[in-house]
């Protein structure tokens, strides 16, 4: 009889060379007849492991292949309590859980912490390339070792490495065995169905989930549990502001549209809903705006609709007065560090080319974007628009003003874009603009956008 | 290739159905990619973006968009575009905004920041008006590169690659594949299987009564939930599927985007299939199976119709199967010049159990020796010089026969 081997194959593991009424192994691990061997997904490496060791099972394992550092953090920084108690609480249970953090509070050095404990190759996963910028800056300085990238038509995997959700999906079927610890950063994406699956393919047994908001609209936090871990350490923005956080202020400006903006509006918008009420399409069902993208790509009728719905939605959120404003807003604050956030990329471009100031999208390349990062942090420029790519834990401490000049009506997205000049930094005192046009359908997104602790 | 959202499909019960392209549709749609192609090839030196633009004064019918966004994604997929013009761009913005950032920061209270005299100073520097340099500022986006190049196809040629496109756009969306195959030869099993291999998909291979083989191919996550990750690799298998010279083709679906759960059916017969069996074995194999007629000490060949799978060691596809007078059956697989490693992967074939009797016939170049399958009682190895020996080929069937 051939001794049983463990394998990494796909992103799932299989057990070869044991009969196929092998008991006592996890519930999870089914008989797979395409290939004579038992197969689990890689994510059950660690209770699948067990089990054998359990059974008493001589095997060879052939699937891990993460390696133990043999280095450690080459940085000391002076842990805060709660990034020490977070760590403790990871420990508690087994290395696996979600650690619930505000934006700037220091949540990237509860991983890097982890990383330095475990001792495992790690690798950690991020919504944007330009956190994955981040990210790669943070690990190098902290362990003075070179540092992998996968994503941005970069392919380099080392010891750490740091990737995208889209890239860990496209390739978590051949990276997924050789991560011992990690980390997914801002993990609240992770229950999406394709990133989800990313996370199954990976076997790390230790796993370490990022976020400052762990709600998600469609309710699939709790997919986190199975995939991450428990929340094992949470804290909420008011139990660390003005302590860890900048003082911050916030400020909505309503704008009204010109006459001739205001009339162009109102058309617009009689068409959009003329055409919603003749297809009988209501708004605030779940299947609304699908049913509209749908009804409206037949027909001439249809296609007008949508022409009128984007325009509207042009004045209401990019409205000559809005940009208008803006430019007392540059001229206002001409000795600050200014972040501007736009809604969708055209307008960002807008402004880049009418104020002559440096733009940050997800077409900007990775060089490009530390440079304009580098010559903010040196005031070099006074001013960064940027549409969602710094939406999400991009760490500009320097900044101490923001202009949200429009946005979904996603809190989440608020917070962060609030968090991002929250950061902590002594005697700063940050402040928040919010540029909504009058009587539009925008302004009740913003309402609801407030609708979070950090305005009360 | 095609995205999903631009196959023209409509749905019937529980299964999808592709628009196929008929009689005056297909005139149409060759007319209108001809009329494509040819704005492209005007089109060279135009923007990515003015290209669209270009496109879109071509009159189509709504019930057309489809069909005209889907021939634009495939052109434009053959289309070469150039990244950036003489200017560097990036050099620009970071020259232009630092000089920006800086007369901002020196403008005296109340006085305004003037955007022209600043583009006129950097513009001067390079021959640019201003507004040609604010326009130049973003040329390395996508949407402002130029075309270099258009394909030089037919309207019918780019039909025909649209009809392809199609089918497989609908694979991407698929979480398994079953396939019924017949093919002619054992070689074209054999691509197939490569292929099926070299796309680390997973199947499982059942014959039918019919003639052929049923495949049922997904991936291996497949085992715990229908999967959608497996659906390129299945779209990029379609024309090694189709080489095949019967395929009756089933996908399992999850279409759209509430991924309802729909089945794809195709089916394809080829042409030109000989009529003969015997002529479809390659020349030195129908002369061994030739010297064996009417039969060679008891045994007689027929071209093999099997293929011989282990799950989990792999599989192969006989060439030749030998039936003697009282009723042993031994396979021939002729591997020639292949490779070294296809004969120690058949070696390890036999050693885990096949469950038959097979001869593998490997040329003396491949520097293997019989020895390395020595009284098997199931496997033997033939290593030929120059051509195979009737002679040789029967010392070893009987040798297998007697184990």
């Amino acid at each position: 009889m051939s001794v049983a081997s463990l394998h990494f194959v796909g992103g799932t593991l299989e057990l070869r060379g044991t009969g196929s009424d092998l008991g006592g192994l996890p519930g999870e691990c089914a008989w797979d007849p395409r290939s004579a061997c038992f197969r689990v997904a890689a994510s059950c490496y660690a209770p699948l492991v067990l089990a054998l060791r359990q059974l008493g099972l001589a095997y060879d394992d052939q699937a891990r292949a993460y390696l133990e550092l043999d280095f450690g953090l080459r940085v000391q920084r002076a842990a805060r309590p709660f990034q020490t108690e977070a760590l403790a609480a990871l420990r508690q249970a087994q290395g696996r859980g979600l650690v619930v953090l505000p934006t700037g509070a220091g949540k990237s050095h509860v991983a890097v912490l982890a990383i330095d404990q475990y001792r495992r190759s790690a690798l950690v996963v991020a919504p944007t390339l330009a956190l994955v910028q981040q990210w790669y800056d943070l690990l190098r300085a902290s362990f003075g070792v070179e540092v992998g990238v996968v994503g941005g038509g970069e392919y380099s995997v080392h010891a750490l490495t740091v990737t995208t959700y889209d890239s860990a999906y496209l390739h978590m079927e051949n990276l997924g065995a050789r991560f011992g610890l990690v980390v997914f950063d801002e993990c609240h994406h992770l229950p999406a169905e394709g990133y989800a699956f990313a996370a199954r393919q990976c076997l790390a047994p230790f796993r370490l989930g990022l976020t400052a908001t762990l709600e998600r609209a469609d309710g699939r936090e709790a997919l986190l549990r199975e995939l991450v871990g428990p929340v094992v350490y949470r804290k909420e923005i008011l139990d660390l502001s003005g302590e860890y956080l900048s003082e911050y202020e916030t400020e909505q400006i309503t704008i009204s549209l010109s006459p001739a903006e205001r009339t162009e509006y109102e058309a617009q918008r009689a068409v959009y809903l003329g055409f919603l009420r003749s297809q009988g399409i209501r708004m605030n069902g779940p299947q609304g705006w699908l049913d509209f993208v749908r009804r409206s790509s037949r027909g001439a009728a249809g296609r007008s609709a949508m022409q009128a719905y984007r325009r509207q939605r042009e004045l209401a959120l990019a409205a000559p007065a809005k940009l208008d404003y803006l430019e007392l807003l540059i001229e206002t604050h001409r000795d600050d560090l200014m972040l501007v956030f736009t809604q969708d990329n055209a307008t960002a471009y807008e402004i880049s080319r009418r104020f002559l100031v440096p733009v940050i999208t997800h077409q900007t390349k990775v060089s490009e974007r530390s440079e304009i990062l580098e010559r903010f942090s040196t005031r070099k420029y006074g001013v960064i628009v940027t549409s969602k790519v710094l939406n999400e834990g991009v760490d500009v401490p320097e900044a101490n003003v923001a202009v949200v000049l429009s946005g979904s009506a996603s809190v989440r997205e608020h917070v962060q874009r609030l968090g991002r000049i929250l950061r902590r930094r002594e005697g700063k005192h940050a402040r928040l603009y919010e540029l909504v046009s009058k009587g539009t359908a925008e302004t009740f997104t913003s309402e609801r956008r407030r609708d979070h602790d950090a305005y009360r | 290739m095609l995205t999903a959202d631009l196959v023209r499909a409509t749905r019937r019960g529980q299964t999808l159905v592709v628009r196929q392209l008929s009689g005056k549709q297909r005139q149409r749609a060759e007319e209108l990619a001809a009329a494509y192609l040819e704005v492209a090839r005007g089109q060279c030196g135009a923007t990515q973006h003015e290209l669209e633009a270009a496109w879109a004064e071509v009159e189509v019918a709504p019930s057309e968009a489809k069909l005209a966004a889907g021939l634009q994604k495939l052109i434009e997929d053959a289309c070469e575009f150039e990244a950036e013009g003489a200017l560097d761009p990036r050099q620009l913005r970071s020259q232009l905004f630092l000089a920006a950032a800086d007369v901002r920061r020196s403008l005296p209270a109340g006085e305004r920041f003037d955007r022209v005299s600043v583009l006129a100073r950097l513009g001067e520097a390079h021959g640019l008006d201003p507004e040609q340099l604010a326009r130049a500022l973003y040329s390395d986006l996508k949407s402002e590169q130029r075309l270099l190049r258009a394909p030089g196809s037919s309207g019918e040629a780019l039909i025909g690659t649209y009809d392809l496109a199609q089918l497989q756009a609908v694979l991407l969306r698929a979480v398994k594949v079953t396939a019924s195959v017949v093919c002619a030869t054992p070689h074209a099993y054999r691509e197939l299987f490569r292929k099926l291999k070299f796309r680390r998909l997973l199947f499982q291979i059942q014959p039918l009564e019919s003639g052929g083989h049923r495949i049922e191919i997904d991936g291996p996550f497949s085992l715990f939930e229908s999967v959608t990750k497996y659906g390129l690799q299945l779209a990029l298998l379609l024309p090694a599927l189709l080489q095949a010279d019967r395929l009756e083709l089933e996908a399992q679906l999850r279409w759209g985007k509430a991924r309802t759960p729909l089945t794809f059916s195709l089916s394809q017969r080829s042409s030109d299939v000989p009529d003969s069996e015997d002529a479809r074995l390659p020349e030195e194999v129908e002369a061994l199976r030739a010297a064996f007629e009417p039969e060679r000490e008891g045994w007689r060949a027929e071209p093999a119709d099997q293929i011989l799978n282990l799950p989990g060691m792999g599989l192969c596809v006989p060439d030749l199967r030998f039936v003697h007078r009282q009723g042993s059956v031994v396979f021939l697989e002729v591997l020639g010049y292949w490779s070294r490693d296809a004969v120690w992967k058949r070696i390890e074939l036999v050693q885990a159990g096949l469950g038959h009797k097979l001869l593998f016939a490997a040329s003396q170049r491949l520097r293997v020796s019989e020895a390395a399958l020595d009284d098997h009682p199931s496997g033997a190895l033939y290593v030929y010089k120059g051509t195979l020996s009737a002679k040789a080929v029967t010392e070893r069937l009987e040798r297998l026969r007697q184990r």
